[in-house]
């Protein structure tokens, strides 16, 4: 009978906190948006819960969750660089992930975050804002209205040897630059010429570097592959710094660089362009963003919400 | 007569012969140790010493290390980062850790045990990223509802995850050493009348106090050593924190490195490179404290007695008690104060556009909390809207809609008297009291209160720690479950066919290759790793003299290569095997990488296997007139074989599941592979490289169900040899 008594207080113990634990109060409160009372702090729990519902409930005294591109990044020097500030300007107190994949999953779950990521990476997990009106689409990045976007470099020591020439001449061509185009980027050369094959290359070549461009070069590899291409390409990442220094050093016959190349000594070619994506959560009502603002934000002299626009 | 002459020296020469390579073998393990203490000090030590300045690196306390002027290496805020989680992930998994050992060791029912215990060995073998996905998906987002925070990327989310995480090695050690400790010390303590679970309790868990400690310290290197899923539920803000910013993000050594290495090159590279010597610095440390404490303890043994678990335990238990009911309760009460008065408070500040100073005096009176009259310039002004939030300290960042002019401004103001806080349309309000989140330490204190009062008016010492241990069983139970369940019921749907092509392309996202060279990478890492362990741990147990000095430093040695952070091995692999001996991103590299990491595994548990078969065996083989070589393989060996294997199938658990030390060596090329030379992504890697790209999710939860799958088959392997181990030891 005692024991009885233990186990059921112990299971007690147990269902108390997981009730505890689980906000039972889904339902959107009515005094949230702009509230003036402290009820405003228990409706912010209430809210939080609600991540992936409607933007109705999205309550804009909540403080901006910045996150950040790890230091170094190709995508994180694009966009400080755009936006004009200092790489380190961004504020200290800015999460920091160091790929989409992380991005994209800390923005879902998270409906005071913003964070910008490749615009071919972005999911519909997540809204892609407008930048002062104007969507990061294909034509608005090739048209350079869009202006967050940055090049998809491919580089090499000087002397590509004929089996990096031969996939070097793939990137470059109509067919390459299809990918390119397929994929939703834009393509780094117009009006390319056709390929022409050089059949006598066999060989293997490792091209790698940046993480960015590196789902795209695994679809040029497989196009390439697909139309006949006779070199074996091995793909590794590493980051847009190693794409540039395993170039030097001989690791890699061509790097991915996705930003400008810094190593005067290398040889480039813009393989493609890319628009940086600006993300918020899907609650978060707002759809558009000025510079201004988005600038204030990584500096940290926004930090609610409802001060945005 | 002449033949047999020959035939005896021939048998001298091969014993002589391999003898020299038993010493030989059990001296890779020291010369991996010091190879690795060369190419990383050599990378790392000059950058600390003549280009930062160890005590500037050491002690600084900002990290900007890609300035063009003046960059800036200061690790402290990573190394009290790494010491913080490490902490919290010892407060929170050790007792329920210890607590569910003693309750699978003395007091679960036999169908629970049968359950249990396979999901412990199962759960030691998820490989990190799917506990970073699981505490990115569900620890993160639930404590940032649960303490209401902006981000629940926190100091306490990583302590929980990594609490979780450690928990099968806390389990496992501690509910061995306890089952050590004989029957007829419990016998005794019921005989003098204790009840079972003071006997439990006060004698045997006392008495395996050296094994406890023992999983502790395991527990706390996977803890400080813990990389890919520290990286996606920590934050990784390199700030200073100070131990109460329990709700705050950071960054520790391991995410440092792993985050950044990526991007780097120069200096930059190299202080990654020494972020990772120190923590190779660190874990040494760890490990000779250790040792020195457990000599300290066998001396007080025959004290053992005297040092009964009786204090902490209740601090220790009603902490979790705490934890659980604090969390509980918080969502639900506000506590915060609001603000009464007004003499405390004061306003004064300025206001900026930019970094541009606009009205460079702003000044104020609050009342009751309420922002009453501004002054700008000393003119005083009608505001409509007031916003802001405090930041560590006391400035607030607010804005200001001012009424005239009609356009937003953005100021600096102070507020001196609250630390931290919020300002709602011109009401102040502290969120929270000198950087102490006064919401969780109230909740915290005033649930280990409630819990102990509670449990120990109830039933008494007895009860309370009984139902203590149920508790800490059900949470071990329940945190398996989550993680468990997580991955099933994320992966298990996202299972196609596509998965399991041959040919890997962008589309399919294939990990049939991945498999394969998880496979070939077993393979070629244990052809390195067991030839070398196997005949370190002869060398050890068959020819040393016992109490040999150089017995002693392969010990320690071998303690060491055990503790270091698998992204320690990374980094060496990537200095010594692909860039200095020239063989790039390849299997080899990453194999042999790994072969260093399993070494130990290996030589321990031969060693132990070896010890175990007894001495008559060795002694009859003599006797016969074998020599020593011939009685090491024929009868010594094929005796101890079975505990090899378990040694090596726990090894190939370890290759499935590493990710950080393969990255940089293996490479990750998606193909199966062409040759030695040539770059394999594993399954964990491909995991990795799956979530990492942000479009694949479903598929790397599919890859973790698979991943899942093949620990389970290891472990039921292992399970089965270790069951024949036993079987062989009964029939003794």
């Amino acid at each position: 009978m005692k024991k009885l008594l233990k186990i059921a207080l112990a299971m007690g113990l147990m269902t108390a906190m997981i009730s505890g634990c689980v906000p039972e109060d889904n339902t959107p409160s009515t005094t949230t948006q702009g509230g003036t009372t402290a009820a405003n702090d228990d409706t912010k729990a209430a809210d939080a819960t609600t991540t992936t519902a409607t933007p109705g409930n999205f309550d804009d005294s909540q403080a901006i969750l910045v996150i950040t591109r790890e230091d170094g990044s190709g995508t994180r020097g694009a966009f400080v660089e755009i936006i004009g500030i200092g790489n380190d300007e961004i504020v200290a107190t800015a999460e920091v992930r160091n790929n989409a994949g992380d991005i994209l999953g800390a923005v879902e779950q998270n409906d005071v975050a913003i964070s910008y990521i490749s615009a071919g990476s972005v999911s519909n997990a997540v809204t892609a804002l407008t930048i002062e009106g104007i969507a990061p689409t294909t034509d608005n990045i090739r048209s350079g209205a869009y202006a967050i976007q940055r090049p998809f470099n491919v580089v090499h020591n000087g002397s590509l040897n004929a089996d990096a020439q031969d996939f070097w001449n793939f990137i470059f061509s109509a067919e390459g630059q299809a990918v390119v185009v397929g994929r939703g980027y834009i393509e780094g050369v117009m009006n390319a010429p056709a390929w022409e094959q050089d059949t006598s290359a066999t060989g293997s070549i490792t091209v790698g570097g940046s993480t960015s461009v590196q789902p795209l070069m695994e679809r040029l590899i497989e196009a390439y592959v697909a139309a006949g291409g006779t070199v074996t390409v091995e793909l590794q990442g590493g980051g847009s710094g190693v794409g540039e220094s395993s170039t030097v050093d001989g690791t890699f016959e061509i790097g991915m660089v996705s930003r400008e190349v810094r190593v005067a000594t290398l040889t480039s070619g813009e393989l493609a362009i890319d628009g940086i994506a600006v993300i918020v959560n899907k609650a978060n009502p707002l759809t558009d963003i000025s510079i201004e603002d988005l600038k204030d934000i990584y500096l940290g002299d926004l930090t609610i919400w409802n001060q945005v626009g | 007569m002449k033949r047999r002459t020959l035939k005896a020296e021939d048998i001298f020469n091969i014993e002589f012969i391999m003898r020299i390579v038993f010493i030989l073998s059990a001296l890779t393990a020291v010369f991996a140790v010091g190879l690795i203490c060369f190419f990383l000090f050599a990378r790392g030590l000059p950058a600390i010493f003549f280009e930062i300045g160890p005590i500037k690196f050491i002690t600084g306390t900002e990290w900007y290390p890609r300035r063009v002027e003046n960059p800036l290496f200061g690790i402290l805020p990573m190394i009290l980062g790494s010491i913080y989680v490490t902490a919290g992930a010892i407060i929170i998994g050790v007792p329920v850790g210890i607590l569910t050992a003693v309750f699978m060791a003395k007091m679960c029912p036999l169908w629970l045990y049968r359950f249990l215990k396979p999901l412990i060995s199962l759960l030691a073998g998820v490989p990190s990223v799917v506990y970073g996905f699981f505490g990115m998906m569900i620890i993160v987002p639930w404590l940032r509802d649960a303490l209401n925070l902006t981000s629940g990327s926190t100091m306490l989310a990583t302590s929980i995850l990594l609490g979780i995480m450690i928990l099968p090695t806390v389990i496992t050690i501690s509910e061995s050493s306890l089952r050590a400790v004989p029957d007829e010390l419990y016998e005794g303590a019921v005989a003098l009348g204790a009840s079972h679970t003071r006997a439990v309790y006060r004698v045997i868990l006392p008495a395996a106090k050296s094994g406890v400690l023992a999983a502790v310290v395991l527990g706390i290197g996977r803890a400080i050593g813990e990389t890919m899923a520290v990286r996606m539920v920590a934050g990784n803000q390199a700030l200073m924190r100070a131990p109460w910013d329990i709700t705050e993000g950071l960054r520790t050594m391991t995410t440092n490195i792993i985050l950044e290495m990526g991007y780097a090159d120069g200096l930059h590279l190299e202080a990654l490179i020494a972020t990772g010597v120190v923590l190779f610095v660190f874990i040494v440390l760890i490990n000779v404290l250790f040792s020195v404490l457990t000599k300290k303890s066998e001396k007080e043994s025959k004290f053992a007695g005297k040092f009964s678990f009786k204090i902490p335990a209740d601090v220790i238990y009603g902490g979790i008690i705490g934890l659980v009911l604090g969390m509980a309760i918080i969502p639900n009460f506000s506590i915060a104060p609001n603000i009464s008065s007004s003499a405390d408070i004061s306003i004064s500040g300025a206001i900026v556009r930019g970094n541009e100073m606009m009205s460079p005096n702003i000044s104020g009176t609050i009342t009751d909390g309420k922002i009453e009259s501004l002054n700008i310039d000393g003119v005083e002004i009608v505001t409509t809207r007031i916003e802001g939030l405090f930041i560590n300290g006391s400035f607030v960042e607010s804005s200001i809609e001012l009424s005239g002019e009609g356009g937003r401004e953005r100021s600096v103001m102070l507020i001196d008297g609250i630390d931290s806080g919020e300002i709602v349309n011109g009401e102040v309000r502290i969120i929270s009291f000198y950087g102490k989140n006064i919401d969780v330490l109230i909740g915290i204190i005033l649930g280990i209160f409630l819990g102990i009062l509670l449990i120990k008016l109830i039933t008494g010492f007895d009860g309370l720690i009984k139902v203590m241990t149920w508790i800490a069983a059900f949470i071990t139970i329940t945190a398996m479950g989550f993680v468990i369940g997580y991955i099933l019921v994320r992966g298990v749907p996202s299972l196609s066919l596509d998965l399991f092509r041959f040919r890997y392309t962008a589309d399919n996202t294939s990990m049939m290759p991945s498999v394969i060279n998880t496979a070939i990478m077993v393979l070629a890492t244990l052809l390195v790793a067991v030839p070398f362990g196997v005949g370190s741990a002869i060398y050890l147990v068959e020819y040393a003299k016992r109490g040999n000095k150089f017995v002693k430093v392969i010990r320690i040695v071998t303690e060491t290569l055990a503790g270091i952070p698998s992204i320690v091995y990374g980094l060496f692999g990537m200095i010594f095997f692909v860039v200095f001996l020239d063989w790039g991103y390849s299997l080899i590299a990453g194999s042999f990488t790994l072969s260093i990491m399993v070494l130990p595994l290996i030589m321990r548990t031969t060693e132990e296997s070896l010890k175990a078969v007894p001495d008559a065996y060795r002694e009859g083989s003599f006797a016969l007139g074998a020599g020593k070589l011939r009685t090491v393989f024929m009868i010594v060996l094929p005796a101890a074989i079975p505990g090899i294997l378990a040694g090596i199938i726990l090894s190939v658990g370890r290759i499935v599941g590493e990710t950080a030390a393969l990255m940089y060596t293996a490479g990750i090329a998606p193909q199966i592979l062409r040759g030695p030379l040539s770059s394999a992504r594993t399954l964990s890697v491909h995991m990795f490289i799956l979530s990492g790209e942000g479009t694949h999710r479903e598929q790397a939860h599919a890859t973790a169900v698979i991943l899942l799958i093949l620990v389970i088959v290891i472990n039921s392997i292992s399970s089965f040899i270790a069951g024949k181990v036993a079987a062989k030891k009964s029939t003794k």
